[in-house]
């Protein structure tokens, strides 16, 4: 089996004339918004990654300052047992 | 035919450093350079539209990483045929490749013309193309499609002259090999 699929054209191009999509001022727009776009999105993207790891990491600070009710003691148990009025 | 490589190598630096600052420099590589590589995708896609777009791809990707180029003392064209290849191998990643081949040169050659013929029906051409690596088919492709001068080839493939000439010569004559029964090369 052949590497390529082979074509046989009388003629392909006009060597001697210039590619008409060859314009460089309409490329350099192109290239701008693309740019744009793309460092948005790349700014966007760590703005979302950084809100993420905020959000992380104060949700972890607050974990760890809820006060974890102690266990009562024996006495306290038999208290509040006794003040039941069933 | 040249393609006008008038301005050295030296200067290309120039306008290489200059496009790292700003997009606008890189003007000049773009009309060096694009039709050379719209022809070289053409060829691979029998498509002017699907040629054009990935030109145009080929030269953003270009111009977004020319900041990585590093000057080695030579053009920036075997570079920019790298990322081109790379662009063609994306496209056709799940389809088979396209290779065309033209004919209008020998079409007004009456002597060519029998010959021609004969290897286009008896697959041998097909055969023997499928025989040569990327390089080989792009040191063809240039002296004689692009009809490019020696000088101009080394440029464009990071050699030296005198081995471009060897490399031709050797790939003639393992063509001449090849194709003994069918032209004379």
């Amino acid at each position: 089996m052949s590497r390529y699929d082979y074509r046989v054209r009388r003629k392909l191009f006009n060597r001697g004339q210039e590619s008409s999509h060859k314009d460089f001022n309409s490329f350099e727009r192109k290239y701008n918004q693309r740019h744009r776009i793309q460092r948005a999105s790349r700014f966007l993207l760590i703005l979302i990654a950084l809100i993420v790891l905020i959000g992380i990491a104060v949700f972890a600070a607050k974990a760890d300052n809820i006060k974890k009710k102690s266990a009562p003691l024996e006495s306290e148990k038999e208290l509040a047992h006794t003040k039941n009025p069933l | 035919m040249s393609i006008g490589f008038e301005h050295s190598v030296d200067q290309e630096r120039l306008w290489i450093e200059q496009s790292k600052i700003d997009t606008k420099a890189f003007e000049p590589i773009y009309n060096k350079y694009y039709d050379l590589i719209f022809r070289f995708l053409m060829r691979r896609t029998d498509d002017d539209t699907l040629a054009a777009d990935l030109c145009s791809q080929t030269f953003f990707k270009a111009l977004s990483n020319i900041k990585k180029f590093e000057w080695r003392g030579t053009s920036i064209g075997p570079w920019l045929y790298q990322i081109a290849s790379n662009e063609l191998k994306k496209h056709f990643r799940n389809r088979k490749k396209i290779f065309v081949i033209e004919e209008d040169e020998i079409e007004s050659n009456e002597d060519l013309k029998a010959p021609w013929f004969a290897l286009i029906e008896s697959n041998k051409l097909t055969m023997v193309l499928d025989s040569l690596n990327e390089t080989e088919l792009q040191l063809i492709e240039l002296k004689y499609f692009e009809q490019l001068t020696f000088d101009e080839i080394a440029v464009l493939m990071s050699s030296n002259l005198s081995t471009v000439k060897m490399r031709l010569y050797r790939l003639l004559s393992k063509l001449r090999v090849k194709l003994e029964d069918h032209v004379e090369i």
